[in-house]
């Protein structure tokens, strides 16, 4: 539920068009050609948003989880 | 490789969109780094989670067990497993042919339910009943629909649904002012009808303004985004993103008699997109919603139309006994004051007298 709020949080404080591209592509299933064609952009400037949109949470969210010792877990093995 | 590079990697993989040779790429990255693995396997966990908080279709257990399983039917192919080499696969729209068995036999087991409990109602309602929810002048309220979407009723308002919304559509149809904030369901569109317009929502929150005694209808986004359909004109569609405003006039046609319809006028365009208003950089101040905050608010705007919006906001009548005054154009935000501190500080900018008798102003000069 925590990692929910920061998710949405990390969400929230993309730019805008950034996070509209990201909302279409993973809450409305939608292709890159559709998204293009939605917003009027090109399917290359699609590509990139939801690559940034990817990154940022990507970024923001693993110093969140290692506490937990998620790491540890999966990488026991050295 | 770079960063940059790796998270478009990931990003392509989860939204289905790589090549197979991007993907290559991308297990080769993740075999060589467990870090990169577990960041790759953290970003398909965050994509492949559904917001659990929206319960559709609240009713009873049945309805409930029956909505799962159509979850399942309906489920994007998105799929998380293991495969040999410990890379992990996201796949879309995958043809195997075991999903095609394993839908079958759920589609079967859906049938045999169904064919078992006939004698439901809620199941075979052909009419279904409707609720309808209105508020008076100077009222307010907030109303929360089967699915879970939110509506905030302005002043002078209707709302009509479904009281079950058990059809394909979510439909809804607005008389006056609403804010939506509408629950995610890909599978059940969600449409609103406003004056004339028909709009289909993508997952958003969003403010419709159509009043039958106002020249427009507005439609305002505030987050995701909306189609706009025009109802008497099914080609001409228009999508809405953040931040964007539409207005279309309202017209009553002479020939089938009922609000909704719209005609063409030569003179005025028929529509205008436009963009919506910030206070700040913050986007909570939206004039167009201030409403919803209790607040009443207006910028740039005829005395005319403001004194409208007060007329619904305090349940009073404003007459504005002098023409000229009409057009004159005022600003304000004004939150929980009295109708008295509104038309005084207006007043004060504005170049009029006013006399306040009950729930009368008379505005003159």
């Amino acid at each position: 539920a925590d990692m929910v709020r920061q998710l949405k949080a990390i969400i929230q404080s993309l730019p805008p068009q950034c996070r509209l591209v990201f909302q279409l592509v993973k809450e409305e299933d939608m292709r890159y050609k559709e998204v293009a064609a939605v917003l009027n952009l090109s399917v290359f400037t699609v590509r990139n948003q939801l690559a940034i949109a990817i990154r940022k949470i990507g970024e923001a969210m693993p110093s969140y989880l290692l506490p937990q010792g998620i790491i540890n877990d999966k990488f026991s093995r050295s | 490789m770079s960063e940059e590079q790796f998270w478009l990697l990931v990003s392509l993989k989860l939204s289905g969109e790589a090549t197979p040779e991007e993907l290559a790429l991308l297990d080769s990255e993740i075999s060589q780094s467990p870090e990169k693995r577990f960041k790759a396997d953290l970003l398909v966990q965050i994509w492949l989670e559904k917001e659990k908080s929206v319960q559709l279709y609240e009713k009873d257990n049945y309805n409930r067990h029956l909505q799962r399983l159509s979850n399942h039917l309906a489920d994007p192919q998105l799929r998380y497993e293991v495969g040999e080499t410990g890379s992990i696969a996201v796949r879309r729209r995958s043809t195997f042919l075991k999903w095609g068995i394993g839908i079958a036999a759920a589609v079967a087991i859906v049938f045999v339910i169904l064919f078992a409990v006939t004698t439901k109602d809620n199941l075979y309602k052909t009419s279904t009943s409707k609720n309808v929810v209105s508020t008076k002048r100077g009222s307010k309220s907030r109303i929360q629909l089967p699915d879970g979407s939110i509506v905030f009723l302005n002043a002078d308002s209707r709302i009509v649904y479904d009281e079950n919304f058990s059809g394909v559509l979510r439909e809804v149809t607005l008389f006056g002012e609403a804010y939506f904030d509408v629950a995610q369901d890909k599978n059940h569109p969600f449409v609103i009808h406003a004056g004339g317009l028909d709009i289909k929502v993508l997952g958003t929150t969003f403010n419709v303004r159509s009043y039958a005694d106002e020249k427009n209808t507005e439609t305002c986004l505030i987050t995701g985004a909306v189609e706009i359909t025009i109802r008497n004109n099914s080609d001409k569609k228009i999508i809405l993103k953040p931040n964007e405003k539409l207005l279309v006039k309202n017209s009553i046609s002479p020939s089938s008699g009922n609000t909704g319809a719209v005609t063409y006028e030569e003179e005025e365009p028929m529509m205008i997109l436009s963009k919506i208003q910030f206070h700040s950089s913050d986007s909570s101040s939206v004039i167009e919603t201030q409403w919803t905050r209790n607040t009443l608010a207006f910028e740039g705007e005829r005395l005319e139309d403001v004194a409208r919006k007060i007329e619904r906001w305090y349940d009073v009548r404003v007459v504005i006994a002098d023409e000229s005054l009409k057009n004159n154009t005022y600003s304000g935000i004004f939150e929980d004051e009295t109708l008295s501190q509104v038309i005084r500080a207006l007043q004060l900018t504005g170049g009029f007298k006013y006399s306040i008798d009950k729930k009368e102003v008379i505005i003159k000069k």
